[in-house]
């Protein structure tokens, strides 16, 4: 999914996935990328990067206040229960191997047709400890693909990365812009977006 | 001993909506582990019916759960 991303996206995703675990998410959303993007503005174009709120806590507490309730570890989680996750872990490496633990984070969660149950909440490993994207991610993705394609690059700059994110109309980076007094139509406008 | 104290303090406050999200979590840790297991059997040839024995649950159950997931491939 990443694999059409630049050096300098690559860095931005790999901050991203590092704020979302940090923050103690399970998933990677376009939240996590926004944050990411504002600390290495130096990556995107002057025109948007001025474009951006300035102070990247005051888009942590936007996104403090926009979740519902705290989230929570999954291995706080289990504390609760008596269950210490890291020594599962262990236990399952020293039995199975690291690659069983590697399978587990790269297996397809299987969904057989039962409407009577709910739709598993979970698309990641607890024992790999996997993050799994969001779908605005993979939107924001396909547009930042087009945006590349439009501009004649091999891959996807950060410039992109940025303008498929304000393109998905709700992905809560653009909540969150709003909220930090940013304009994401500006930004759009400001690299080049089409339909603004 | 921290950890200790801080399961007591989570199960002293007996707030559902910790206790609940937390047995979901080890649900899905315990769906995880007995894929490990599943396939682990599986790979050292054993047969579904021995696998449900063991799992105390009926064959045709491992055999829903398991052998779609495992793409079919036995």
């Amino acid at each position: 999914m990443f694999e059409r991303c630049d050096v300098n996206t690559a860095t931005v995703v790999d901050a991203a996935l590092e704020e979302a675990r940090r923050l103690g998410h399970a998933h990677l959303g376009t939240e996590h990328l926004l944050l990411a993007l504002l600390q290495r503005r130096d990556l995107l174009p002057e025109v948007a990067a001025q474009l951006l709120p300035p102070d990247p806590d005051v888009v942590r507490s936007a996104l403090a206040a926009a979740a519902d309730a705290p989230p929570q570890r999954d291995a706080d989680l289990l504390r609760v229960v008596g269950i210490e996750l890291d020594e599962v872990r262990s236990v399952v490496r020293a039995t199975f191997g690291p690659e069983a633990l590697e399978r587990l984070g790269r297996r397809r969660v299987h969904q057989p047709w039962q409407p009577w149950r709910r739709p598993s909440r979970r698309c990641s490993s607890l024992l790999a400890g996997t993050l799994s994207v969001a779908p605005r991610v993979k939107q924001a993705l396909e547009h930042a693909g087009r945006d590349a394609e439009r501009r004649h690059l091999d891959a996807i700059d950060p410039g992109a990365l940025l303008l498929g994110m304000v393109e998905v109309e709700d992905a809560m980076s653009n909540r969150l812009l709003r909220e930090s007094g940013a304009d994401p139509d500006q930004i759009r406008r400001a690299l080049g977006g089409v339909g603004s | 001993m921290q950890q200790l104290s801080s399961i007591n303090k989570a199960v002293d406050s007996r707030d559902p909506a910790v206790g609940l999200v937390a047995v979901a979590a080890l649900r899905d840790l315990v769906e995880e582990l007995e894929e490990l297991h599943v396939d682990n059997a599986r790979a050292l040839g054993w047969s579904w019916q021995a696998i449900a024995e063991k799992l105390g649950i009926t064959r045709q159950s491992v055999h829903k759960k398991h052998h779609v997931r495992r793409g079919r491939k036995g």
